[in-house]
Formats: structure tokens, C-alpha cells, sequence
């Protein structure tokens, strides 16, 4: 998983515990690892894009923490920026609510 | 590097796979199953469940279609395929599409009356059956707001045999033909992928494999057979005929029933452990309307896709279930081997009636799961909003677009298709591959289009009748 990737998983948790949280990174570190190439290379691309412009955005103070580049990316106008973060989303909201207590 | 002799080779173990290594090594031949995933008792695990998708589905669940927009999918990968993760819902196909299909693509031999023979025997041979009682909550539901509102609906038969306290067992092939097929003599070999298959003229002689063992290390295997069945599914298979050389028909025209769904909540505790049963089939074949899987981990996703505030029902979870409209798209799409990579490029246009009738199934549902006595709708369709009343669904119709909706599937079929119209299929009428002496496929790849139902049973028979001709 990128730093980027990491950044925006652990700003979409919503549990505590870090143990919990720790497992439901690690389950999204292997998902996204066992992706189909040609979706987990654009994805690669589309996480190093995003990472520069969230970089220049931290630039401007115009959105420092992670919650609220993750409000920006939730609304963002380019579709496929929508789908990364819904592809990150599905994968942290299924492992946490299948592993919660 | 090992060797490994065999008279026939079949890649893949999942429906068409098992059927067909079954079926051939009972009337006597010998027959080898290599299977890319690894065998995990069908008991093990929970149905839906988390465990059950790191351990049994293909690159642990997600993959996609690319395409605007694009479409989530999931296969199984492990001994017994795509059987072992599906809810087992039983639908032979219906008569007026084969029909349709023998004449398009000219396919010999295809009737309904030759299909319902072979559907009777597979059915027969697994065990197809209604709930022995009442149904679930979750699924029961359709029923009755399909009633109030007129339309029809029926209970499905699955693939599961009840014992005499009403508790069912899904028949996964696991549990059903891999094991005959193995007591007929035939070989399984799991966690072993087939890399290419090594073709000479107008024949394959065999496969190239890397078996892992199960210290985790990788050895490489040579497959050597009389004939070659490949049964890997509508994306793996023609991927691997690719990969080795083989094109012609191949990969193209890729089907599937995009699925657009809606997470219902309701003023009362529904179960969540198994998929509704029930199918409002007022718009079949084109529209269907059902239920998915609604562990805690599906609910929070399919809330999720609707971009909307979601943390209240999600903490109401139980009271949530979540369901789907699918349809018959008129668009397809195409699988490409890229040198380099395990994993094929997928692709798939839908049309913009797709999305028209993706727009209508939502409305439709909608409808079904107010009148079922939902008080709120989350659509996965971003910007939707949620619906509380019947005025509110008539918003969706605008809002359902390449850009917003999510939509998912898991039928995947048509990328090689069969029929004696070469221009139009990749293998003759009962799965031969054009131009080739001693190669077939047999598996979800040669159903000429989406059939608007699930597909096991379509997938079932025509393997069943392709062995049957292969054997003749």
C-alpha cells in the first residue's frame, strides 16, 4: 500500500482500537495487493496523482488534515477520483464491520 | 520440472469443470482437474463471510470491469470454483433465449427440449429444491410487496438438499461432482495455475503449470494430454487461450448483468444470513429484481455507496437489508491477456439503454421495498438521495448516469461463444475451439449472451451435453 493509500484508509476507519484497526489496515494492504494488475496499476497512478495535488493543496491550507481531504475526494467533480476512494471505502467498511466484535 | 501424463486436461474446477471431468471420468476416461486456487472444506468457513472471501475468491474479492462506469465483479477461485461462494439459485435457461441463440449463432443440436433433458439429469444428479418451510424474513418480503403491488414473483429452487430438520447444504461442486469425479479415477490437483497451454498446428498437446506447494514454494509442471478442456470461466479462459496464441473469436463480447442495488431499511429485524430466495420476476428477463447478501460488512458497503449520510442506519444495521434490480444489458465488453500480467484487462461498455433500464430497475425496486413497509432507501447511486416515499424515487430516473451509479455483478459469460457461425463464436457447437483438433471449453464462456437469470443451471447443462458429444 502507497503512504497516500495508508493516509486515507486510516482517515475512513472509524474504530479505536488499534488493534482492530491495525488488522483492517493490513487486510487492505493484501486486497489491494491481490488486485488484477491493470486495475491496481491505475489505481497506483491515480494514488501518486492525488497525492501531489493533496501536497499542493496542504501548500494553500486549503485542506491539512486526512478527514477532510477525504470530504475533498468524496466530492471531487473527475469520477475516477470518486471511484478510488469508494474502491478504499468498501474495502475498510467490509473488514471493519466483519471484524468488529 | 515435473511431468504429469493424462488423457484429457481440464483447467478449471467450478461448474463446467466439475461437470464435465465427472461426466468423463465416469464413462471411463482419464481425466486431470488442475485448479489455480486451493482446496478449503466447503464447511470451513461462513457463507459471505470475510474469512470466506480472503480464502476462496479471486484476488480476495474486488476486481472490475473498466468502463464509464466501471463494474465491480467477483469470481471464485479455489477447488469447486465459483459454486463454492454463490448463493445457488437455480434457473434453467429459458426456452425463447435458447432458441433465439440457436438460430443467431447457429448452433447444432441446442433445442430446449436437448437442454431440459440435460438440466433434468444435473438436477437430479445435485439435488435441486424450494425451502422445505416459511421463508427468511429478508426474502419472503419480495413476495409480499410483489403481491400488493400486482406484479409476479416465485421462490427460486437452489442447489441444496434439506435434512429432515429443515436445514439446508448448498451443493457446491466440492461437495457434489469433484468427489464422483474423483472416485471415478480422476485427478484434482489445486493451487496449480495453468500459465499457457503448448499448442502445435491444430492441436494442444498439453499445459504449462506452476504447482505451489504446500511449504509455499513454486514448482513448475508440464501437463501433457490428449485433449484440453478448458473450463476457467468467462474471464480466466480466454485469457489463457490468449496467452497462448489463440484469438480468433476469442475474448469478445463479453456478457454480464450489471447490477444496481439499494440498502432498505425497515422498521423491523431481518436475518442476515443467507440470500433471499425470492425473485420478483414481473420484468424478466430483462429486469430482475432480488436479494443479496446482507452480512453487517455488505450492509455498511452497499450504505455507503449512496454517498449519503449513512451512520444511523448503519448502527441500525439489523433492521437493514440489502437487494438488487439486474438486468440484460444490450452493451459487452472484452477480456485482453496483457503480456506481462496474471491478470487479463476487462472492459465493458453499457449503452445508454442500460442505463435507462438500470434507471427503471431502481425505480421498480424502490417500489417493491416501500411497499414491503422500508422507511428509508439509500440507492448506490451517488447523489441519489434517500428515498422515504414513492415521490421520492421519480428523482433517481435523472440521477442514474455513467458518473454516479455503482454497479456491480456476478455473471460473467458470452466471451467465447459457441455455434457453427465462425464470424460470430470462438468454438463450434459444442465447444471445440475453431481450427482445433483436440481443444474445447466448457464452462460460462460459451453461453452466447446473458440469460437474465443466474446462470449454474445454463452453465450445467451444456456442459453436460458437450460431454456427452465428446464422449460420442
Amino acid at each position: 500500500m502507497l503512504a497516500y493509500e495508508r493516509q486515507i484508509v486510516e482517515a475512513l476507519l472509524t474504530e479505536e482500537d488499534p488493534a482492530l484497526r491495525r488488522a483492517v489496515v493490513d487486510h487492505v494492504d493484501a486486497a489491494l495487493a491481490a488486485m488484477p494488475e491493470p486495475i491496481r496499476l491505475g489505481l497506483a497512478a491515480e494514488t501518486v496523482a492525488l497525492s501531489a495535488w493533496a501536497t499542493g493543496r496542504r501548500w494553500t491550507r486549503r485542506s491539512r488534515s486526512p478527514g477532510a481531504q477525504v470530504a475533498w475526494l468524496d466530492v471531487h467533480p473527475v469520477g475516477v477520483v470518486r471511484q478510488w476512494v469508494r474502491a478504499l471505502r468498501s474495502l475498510v467498511l467490509f473488514a471493519e464491520n466483519e471484524m468488529a466484535p | 520440472m515435473s511431468t504429469l501424463d493424462t488423457e484429457v486436461l481440464v483447467v478449471g474446477s467450478g461448474a463446467g469443470g466439475a461437470t464435465t471431468a465427472a461426466l468423463l471420468a465416469e464413462a471411463g476416461r482419464t481425466a486431470t482437474v488442475v485448479e489455480e486456487g486451493p482446496a478449503v472444506d466447503p464447511d470451513a468457513l461462513e457463507p459471505f463471510s470475510l474469512e470466506e472471501m480472503v480464502a476462496k475468491y479471486r484476488h480476495r474479492g474486488p476486481a472490475g470491469a473498466l468502463g464509464l462506469p466501471p463494474i465491480a465483479y467477483a469470481e471464485g477461485r479455489c477447488v469447486g470454483g465459483s459454486t463454492e461462494i454463490n448463493s445457488g439459485l437455480w434457473h434453467r435457461l429459458p426456452a425463447e433465449l435458447t432458441d433465439d441463440w440457436r438460430r443467431r449463432y447457429a448452433i447444432d443440436d441446442f433445442e430446449p427440449g436437448v437442454l431440459d433433458r440435460y438440466a433434468a439429469e444435473v438436477e437430479a444428479d445435485l439435488g435441486v429444491s424450494t425451502l422445505p418451510g416459511d421463508p427468511p424474513r429478508s426474502s419472503g418480503l419480495l413476495d409480499e410487496a410483489a403481491k400488493a403491488l400486482g406484479w409476479r414473483s416465485m421462490e427460486f429452487p437452489r442447489a441444496f438438499r434439506y435434512d429432515d430438520a429443515g436445514r439446508g447444504t448448498k451443493q457446491t461442486m466440492a461437495r457434489t461432482y469433484l468427489p464422483r469425479a474423483a472416485a471415478a479415477g480422476a485427478e484434482i490437483v489445486a493451487d496449480c495455475r495453468v500459465a499457457r497451454l503448448e499448442v502445435d498446428g491444430a492441436r494442444a498437446r498439453g499445459a504449462r503449470c506452476q504447482r505451489t506447494r504446500p511449504d509455499g514454494t513454486v514448482e513448475d509442471l508440464e501437463v501433457r494430454a490428449d485433449h484440453v478442456i478448458v473450463c476457467g470461466g468467462a474471464i480466466h479462459s480466454p485469457a489463457l487461450l490468449q496467452r497462448s496464441g489463440i484469438r480468433r473469436g476469442i475474448g469478445r463480447g463479453l456478457k454480464l448483468h450489471p447490477t444496481i442495488k439499494i440498502a432498505a431499511r425497515f422498521p423491523f429485524t431481518l436475518d442476515h444470513g443467507d440470500v433471499p430466495m425470492h425473485r420478483i420476476t414481473e420484468f424478466s428477463p430483462h429486469l430482475t429484481i432480488g436479494g443479496s447478501a446482507n452480512r453487517r460488512g455488505h450492509v455498511a458497503m452497499a450504505l455507503a455507496e449512496s454517498a449519503e449520510p449513512f451512520d444511523a442506519a448503519l448502527a441500525d444495521w439489523e433492521r437493514v437489508s440489502v437487494y438488487y434490480a439486474a438486468i440484460r444489458s444490450v452493451g459487452s465488453g472484452a477480456v485482453i491477456a496483457v503480456p506481462g500480467l496474471a491478470s487479463p484487462l476487462v472492459l465493458y461498455r453499457l449503452t445508454p439503454a442500460d442505463m435507462s433500464t438500470l434507471a427503471r430497475g431502481l425505480v421498480h425496486l424502490g417500489e417493491a421495498l416501500l411497499a414491503a413497509g422500508a422507511t428509508e432507501l439509500y440507492p448506490s447511486v451517488a447523489g441519489g438521495g434517500v428515498a422515504r416515499t414513492r415521490a421520492d424515487l421519480g428523482r433517481w430516473w435523472d440521477r442514474v448516469t455513467p458518473a454516479t451509479a455503482n454497479l456491480m455483478t456476478v455473471h460473467l459469460t458470452s466471451s467465447i461463444r459457441m455455434g457453427e457461425d465462425r464470424r460470430r463464436t470462438g468454438t463450434d457447437s459444442y465447444g471445440r475451439v475453431h481450427d482445433f483438433e483436440n481443444l474445447w471449453v466448457n464452462d460460462a464462456s460459451l453461453l452466447p449472451d446473458a440469460p437474465g437469470v443466474n446462470p449454474q443451471a445454463g452453465i450445467m447443462a451444456i456442459a453436460a451435453r458437450n460431454a456427452a458429444a465428446f464422449l460420442a
